[in-house]
């Protein structure tokens, strides 16, 4: 078992939900974008996903969009963002990091060099949101190689046979999109969605994670109930927007989340 | 006319079932839209042998498009440039909506509403692809949405003010560039978050398997068509077809019916906007690598770093950092070259095309007309030059007086 999975698997084992908040790198600047992520693991993170800033993110709603942007505004380059990610991971003690990452920032650099790069910086998995199963066999290669889980993504529209497919080669844990839909908060959760998730853990060996769309501690407490872990992204992003103090302002809300996770029971309901 | 009398060996071979042209193509999308592909991509593939469709299309192309479109002769621009050449435009200029972007609106019009769509989105770059959306949902009683950059918006507003009075809503998108790659990422959003009851009516030969193959497949009746008139008006091939090159769906409409054809050469002319050493263009081909955006691989203007570059062209519709995966294919297979004009040759060519012939190109079609002057100039006595006049320029009236700094 990587140690990636192990992290939530091990949450799980305790009565928790695996925690695993989304930060874009390099937002708003590399300097504070540090000091997040660090705040993030000590507000017990059990994994952490950064996403690699990339100029046109398809899946990405507006909040997203803007940190890549203002990341890259601010300078962030593959060089920088590997190199503060390496300053995290030397700790390690530091939650086991996934780094989301645009396919083409990956084939730009090349597969292999990606994925050593990636692992000198003490990453544990990459997760590219525009890789359908079908085009993942050379990634595969190149993570194999390197020793580095896969993320792969399921969404509401994907058919069971498919969900077999992709579990093929699955690393770390599976990731369950809640809607169909961009990133971004919503004030609902979909009907569905226990239903859903509950069908995905019949079929799947994995942990299962469901993210897009929550952002409150009370919709983390009702996902809590029968998956195995939650990611919250746009919520958490929206935070170090703030004017004064973001780092706390993040603090507080990842707090408050992580707490909502605590103490749910030894298994997710079936 | 008939027009199923040629169809290219590549036609039937190309793209492979995982949409790859060579290495090229491809589908590199979120999980969430690969049913809605997959189902797109079933119905497509059963329309060759749904005669009913066939028929409805061709009569809509017939009756309401005006195809076929003319095979017009040149004469004053050819004796201009150099007489003992002739110069043919193929006429996608006097179709309905006024460019060759309403063979792919109706087609996939079409299959939107055997699909049961009721609402189509759209992006648009010079506004020619988002007038014929809106057209075609205004004649199928479909709601339409058209994404397009604000920076387009301003330069091609006479477009934006047509869709409005089609019905389409235009949303104006303010990211990135403001222009038609940006259009793109919000108008696959939009798809992504409407599944149900949404098609996302893509207007060129880009994005996921099966676009670059359905979008060629309709806009090819421009090149059987003119293959079919240039053989009755000079009784040989052409030597060159040239055409301006965007994400590429009016050059490979035409080149398609030619690929066989080795001793005709196909040249496609890419947006080399402020000149290629200034880094302001759109030319994939002198500055581009390998990469992957909007759904597929191929030559794609960006920085070391994977980060899709910023573009510039004087036309909208040729303003785009990526070019369609059969193009990096014929490409690297050398059966078409590639070659590029400035915004200047551009301007130039539109001025001379309007007073030796009475056409107002598109300025996007007035790239293939710079390179044909100079196509021409080069070319043996007796040559014949094929032009694609992939539309007209109505709307570029304010960009091309602002920059000649003619009187309005």
């Amino acid at each position: 078992m990587s140690r990636l999975q192990d992290a939530i698997v091990s949450a799980v084992a305790r009565g928790d939900r695996a925690f695993i908040p989304f930060l874009s790198a390099g937002h708003p600047d590399m300097e504070t974008s540090e000091a997040a992520l660090r705040e993030l693991a000590r507000q017990g993170a059990d994994a952490i996903e950064i996403g690699f800033p990339f100029s046109d993110s398809l899946a990405d709603g507006p909040v997203v969009q803007g940190a890549y942007h203002k990341a890259l505004a601010a300078g962030s380059t593959r060089e920088s963002v590997m190199a503060m990610i390496g300053r995290l991971t030397r700790d390690k003690a530091f939650p086991p990091v996934i780094l989301m990452c645009a396919y083409n920032v990956i084939y730009r650099t090349g597969l292999d060099r990606f994925v050593e790069m990636s692992a000198k910086s003490g990453i544990s998995a990459v997760l590219p949101p525009d890789l359908p199963v079908e085009e993942w066999c050379a990634l595969n290669g190149a993570l194999d190689r390197g020793g580095l889980d896969g993320i792969r993504l399921v969404a509401p529209t994907t058919p069971p046979e498919r969900v077999e497919t992709i579990l093929l080669g699955a690393g770390g844990f599976l990731y369950y999109i809640s809607r169909n839909g961009v990133t971004g908060a919503r004030s609902e959760l979909p009907e569905d969605l226990e239903e859903s998730v509950r069908r995905l853990r019949a079929l799947s060996p994995l942990p299962v994670a469901v993210g897009f769309g929550v952002s409150t501690p009370e919709q983390a407490a009702t996902v809590g109930r029968f998956a195995d872990g939650l990611v919250v992204g746009s919520a958490l992003v929206k935070t170090l927007e703030a004017e004064s103090n973001p780092v706390a302002k993040l603090g507080t809300l990842a707090g408050n989340i992580r707490a909502a996770l605590r103490g749910l029971g030894p298994t997710p309901l079936r | 006319m008939s027009t199923e009398s040629h169809r290219s060996a590549a036609a039937e071979t190309l793209p492979d079932r995982r949409g790859y042209f060579g290495r090229f193509g491809g589908r590199f999308v979120p999980e969430t839209l690969m049913t809605a592909l997959t189902e797109l991509d079933r119905a497509y593939g059963s329309l060759g042998e749904d005669e009913a469709f066939q028929a409805e299309l061709q009569e809509l192309l017939t009756t309401y498009s005006g195809r076929p479109t003319a095979l017009y002769r040149a004469d004053r621009l050819a004796s201009e440039v150099n007489p003992e050449v002739r110069i043919y435009l193929k006429r996608e200029d006097l179709n309905h909506t006024g460019a060759h972007k309403i063979n792919n609106a109706l087609g996939q019009g079409l299959l939107a509403r055997r699909l049961g769509k009721t609402r189509i989105v759209a992006e648009t770059g010079a506004g020619q692809h988002g007038v014929a959306s809106a057209t075609v949902a205004a004649k199928l009683g479909l709601e339409c949405v058209v994404y397009m950059g604000t920076e387009d918006m301003a330069r091609q507003s006479p477009n934006v003010f047509r869709m409005r009075l089609l019905g389409a809503t235009v949303v104006g998108v303010d990211s990135g560039s403001k222009t038609l790659k940006d259009a793109i990422n919000e108008a696959i959003r939009d798809w992504i978050s409407n599944l149900d009851s949404t098609h996302y009516l893509l207007g060129s030969v880009l994005g996921p398997h099966p676009y670059p193959k359905m979008v060629r497949d309709f806009q090819s009746i421009i090149g059987r068509e003119a293959r079919e008139q240039i053989l009755e008006v000079e009784g040989r091939l052409p030597d060159r077809i040239i055409a301006c090159v965007g994400g590429g769906s009016n050059s490979i409409g035409i080149f398609h019916a030619f690929l066989d054809d080795e001793a005709v050469a196909l040249t496609g002319v890419e947006a080399a906007g402020e000149g290629i050493t200034s880094g302001l263009h759109a030319a994939r081909f002198a500055g581009g690598a390998e990469g992957v955006l909007h759904g597929c691989l191929s030559y794609v203007l960006q920085d070391g770093d994977g980060q899709i570059a910023g573009t510039h062209s004087v036309s909208a519709g040729l303003d785009y950092p990526a070019i369609g995966p059969e193009h990096a294919y014929y490409h690297d297979q050398g059966r078409i070259d590639f070659t590029s004009a400035e915004d200047r040759e551009a301007l130039d060519a539109f001025d001379l095309l309007a007073r030796t012939e009475g056409i107002l190109p598109a300025l996007e079609s007035a790239h293939a007309i710079a390179h044909a002057i100079q196509a021409a100039r080069q070319a043996e006595a007796g040559a014949v030059l094929l032009v694609n006049l992939s539309g007209r320029g109505d709307k570029d009236l304010m960009t091309v007086a602002r920059a000649t700094g003619l009187q309005t």
